[in-house]
């Protein structure tokens, strides 16, 4: 099956690499984002997910172009503040746009898939939701995206959709790059955190969510992979 | 020392609406002198419709990340409306090795608290030194006031939510804006003598920063540096770069004081203007920026050959020359940034106009 595939967040790092990966497969990738990217491999819209209104004429835009069959809910927002520190805005931008705009996404696409008997839902959440000093929003709202996406699983499996969670340790993105430089103390501490001894490679993530996407991959659903070089593992000492 | 221009293939990414980021390849066996310390520019030169053009550029990555420039397109800058509109990812542009003495020496066991002050596109040294501070020493903090005129131009504003959300404690971001209404009267306007008042009456106990980097155009350096002064912060600890913007260039550090007793003649673009210049005083090319507008120059470290000019008359030394060949010099060329006359010179005569292919 190939189809017409949803990216949020889709023009920089992960999201990119999704992006291109689902457009490889030969599907038709319509890209969500921040910032346009001429390179993009497909059609790009701009909205502010942070607004109601855009999220809605977005939805309705991207709609009246055609049939959505698959859905990669990417985009999301990481702000760092310990829990006497957290900010109520900062805790609503999270849910704002890691939960609601993933919600809306869903809500409006899915009707469809199930009506034409086949359909994918990716959400991607994080490592942090295992437990990360600093992310009370971000792990938050990442987790409710885990538990929906078991919902949402259990309510669209009779129609031919499937609905996982992919969820990524450090990755090496453009980003991560400038924020962790190679040979600094920071990056040492990411690397000792991870049982593989390396970073991740966003074409990694990205290979994961087109197999998710896949035919092959129609008896998985409602689960949460984790690819994150072990990262989540327990890493407790004998004694 | 290996000062030849590197061919490197980059990567450009759109930046804001009228700036990207450029990031080379420098390949393996490249890397030991391309390596760069937090603050260091490069020299970029292209070829732009016939025509060699050159410009120094700051690094905004961190030493380790891959090299990155941050170019913003100037209204009628050639070379910035070029890089930001014409080059494409494969390209090749070529590439002097990093040059600068504005720079962060990081030290791991170091625990400082740092302030880092930059307007517009200021902030590419001052990327490059935050990051640095955060990555590589765990126990120093660091605050960034930043200037810009509204947020859709931020230059990096996703690159410093993203070193903010890594270290919160350790890492304050402060926006002022000129142009965007803002309810806290402390984050709009500019950078300048009252808001350093205002910051240090609250945000920032001075007595406690150790070090403040200051990057931006000639005013706000000027102001903040004032400002502190006023404020009894030692100079020596106040580190400052005037950055290279194509349309304002940055103004040398010449006034009154700096005239002297040798008689001074330069021709560019066939119009000759004399002044008295001091031999212990600032470079010729300083000198020549003082009276003449579009005199050539990019890196000021002598390597790159932009501000390359003949003695006609006269005695001169140069400090350093790392790009002009012995039998350029032998006819009389010279670097003008590294360029004084002789102490008893007779009058010198140095013309902009005499053309003899540029550095090797």
């Amino acid at each position: 099956m190939q189809g017409r595939f949803v990216v949020t967040g889709a023009t920089r790092g992960i999201g990119r690499a999704i992006s291109s990966r689902l457009a490889d497969a030969g599907h038709e990738v319509v890209g969500v984002a921040r910032r346009g990217d001429p390179t993009f491999p497909g059609a790009v819209v701009v909205p502010d997910l942070f607004v109601a209104a855009d999220r809605a004429a977005t939805i309705a835009e991207i709609g009246a172009a055609g049939p959505v069959d698959g859905l990669v809910n990417n985009a999301g927002i990481a702000r760092g503040a310990s829990l006497v520190d957290v900010r109520d805005d900062e805790l609503d931008e999270a849910f704002d746009l890691n939960v609601r705009t993933a919600v809306e996404f869903a809500r409006a696409f899915s009707g469809g898939m199930a009506e034409r008997g086949w359909g994918r839902i990716v959400n991607i959440s994080t490592v942090a939701t295992v437990g990360l000093a600093g992310r009370t929003t971000y792990a938050g709202a990442k987790a409710a995206l885990e538990a929906m996406t078991r919902v949402w699983a259990i309510e669209l499996a009779p129609h031919g959709v499937t609905v996982n969670t992919v969820s990524p340790g450090p990755t090496a993105t453009e980003m991560f790059e400038a924020v962790y430089p190679p040979g600094s103390a920071a990056r040492t501490e990411v690397l000792s955190s991870l049982p593989v001894g390396r970073i991740g490679r966003p074409e990694e993530i990205a290979a994961l969510v087109a197999f998710v996407c896949s035919d092959d991959a129609g008896y998985l659903t409602g689960q949460n992979l984790r690819i994150d070089g072990g990262r989540s593992l327990g890493r407790g000492v004998m004694g | 020392m290996d000062v030849a221009f590197h061919p490197l293939v980059v990567r450009v990414r759109p930046e804001t609406d009228d700036s990207a980021t450029i990031t080379f390849d420098v390949p393996e066996h490249l890397r030991d002198l391309f390596r760069h310390e937090p603050g260091q520019h490069v020299v970029l030169r292209a070829d732009i419709d016939g025509e060699d053009v050159r410009r120094s550029y700051s690094i905004c990555s961190a030493p380790g990340a891959p090299l990155r420039v941050g170019v913003k397109r100037i209204p009628g800058g050639r070379f910035s409306t070029w890089a930001t509109t014409e080059l494409r990812d494969g390209d090749r542009l070529d590439v002097l090795p990093p040059i600068g003495e504005f720079v962060h020496r990081t030290d791991p066991t170091r625990a400082a608290s740092y302030v880092l002050v930059a307007a517009g596109s200021g902030i590419t040294p001052i990327l490059a030194m935050a990051t640095t501070i955060l990555a590589t020493e765990p126990e120093s903090t660091c605050t960034l006031v930043y200037g810009n005129r509204r947020v859709a131009s931020i230059m990096f504003l996703e690159e410093l939510e993203a070193l903010k959300n890594r270290w919160p404690d350790r890492f304050r971001l402060l926006h002022v804006l000129s142009r965007e209404p803002h309810d806290i009267p402390l984050f709009a306007g500019r950078i300048d003598l009252d808001k350093v008042r205002m910051l240090a009456g609250g945000l920032i106990d001075v007595d406690r920063v150790d070090s403040w980097y200051l990057c931006g155009p000639l005013g706000m350096v000027e102001d903040v540096q004032a400002a502190l002064a006023d404020l009894g912060v030692p100079a020596a600890r106040v580190h400052a770069e005037l950055f290279y913007d194509e349309r304002v260039e940055s103004v040398p550090e010449v006034d009154e004081s700096s005239a002297g007793s040798v008689p001074f003649t330069v021709t560019i673009d066939g119009r000759s203007s004399t002044l008295h210049v001091d031999p212990d005083g600032p470079s010729l090319l300083d000198y020549a920026r003082t009276v003449r507008s579009g005199v050539p120059f990019a890196c000021k470290g002598g390597m790159c050959a932009t501000c390359k000019a003949k003695v006609l008359c006269g005695e001169v030394t140069m400090a350093k020359n790392y790009a002009l060949t012995p039998d350029e010099v032998a006819d009389g060329f010279v670097l003008t940034c590294q360029a004084h006359p002789v102490a008893g010179s007779d009058p010198v005569t140095v013309s902009f106009d005499v053309h003899g292919g540029i550095g090797r």
